[in-house]
């Protein structure tokens, strides 16, 4: 997998490399390029625990360092323990989601609305390129 | 497939500039694996899903963190 890197942008002030130092960028997109393979990974292996990572803890959301960050995951309802639980389901939306084509597409059928059909194959189907 | 790394250092609700990463994730040889700016894939929505994906995700004191969920809906997103 090739892994591309661009800050460019037409509004220079809005997008711009996180740091003059060569250095810190360099290990900054490594450790990004890191997350991106491994959350791709964790998908094509059906495995939550590499999803959950970067979930707001429960705790980490009452911090007040937090700041406007600290915002509950997903639709504003879940908590982590929460979204964990749904990750193991293989019958919630979002393990669906993530994980299992044919389920997402029943539930397409079932609510459309819920579900829009550009998202008829997602997450696994595009990882493994369908 | 491709991943693309856009980077965004903004101000949270308190000012204190906050460092964001777009990953997108592109498939090869699809009309969207020709765009270069976040802004372009922001423009084809429409596409999500099929020719492209993105996680977007803040480096907080807790380390990097979703900003919503993984694999938002760029419907979401706002």
């Amino acid at each position: 997998m090739d892994v591309f890197v661009s800050n460019a942008a037409s509004e220079p002030q809005l997008w711009r490399a996180p740091s003059p130092n060569k250095i810190d960028e360099v290990r900054r997109l490594e450790e990004l390029s890191q997350i991106a393979e491994g959350l791709r990974a964790a998908v094509l292996r059906k495995d939550p625990e590499p999803l959950l990572k970067y979930y707001w803890r429960d705790a980490e959301k009452s911090d007040p360092s937090s700041g406007a960050w600290g915002l509950p995951n997903a639709d504003g309802t879940g908590t982590y323990e929460s979204e964990k639980a749904h990750l193991a389901n293989p019958a919630s939306a979002l393990s669906c989601l993530l994980f299992d084509t044919a389920c997402l597409r029943a539930m397409a059928c079932q609510n459309a609305a819920m579900i829009q059909d550009s998202v008829s194959q997602f997450a696994i189907s595009f990882f493994q390129g369908r | 497939m491709t991943i693309e790394i856009f980077f965004q250092v903004s101000p949270d609700g308190a000012g204190v500039d906050v460092d964001r990463a777009v990953l997108v994730y592109v498939l090869t040889g699809s009309p969207s694996g020709t765009f270069s700016r976040l802004q372009d894939f922001e423009g084809a929505v429409d596409k999500w899903a099929e020719e492209f994906l993105w996680i977007q995700i803040a480096l907080t004191r807790f380390g990097w963190r979703y900003e919503q969920a993984v694999f938002v809906f760029p419907y979401d997103t706002d």
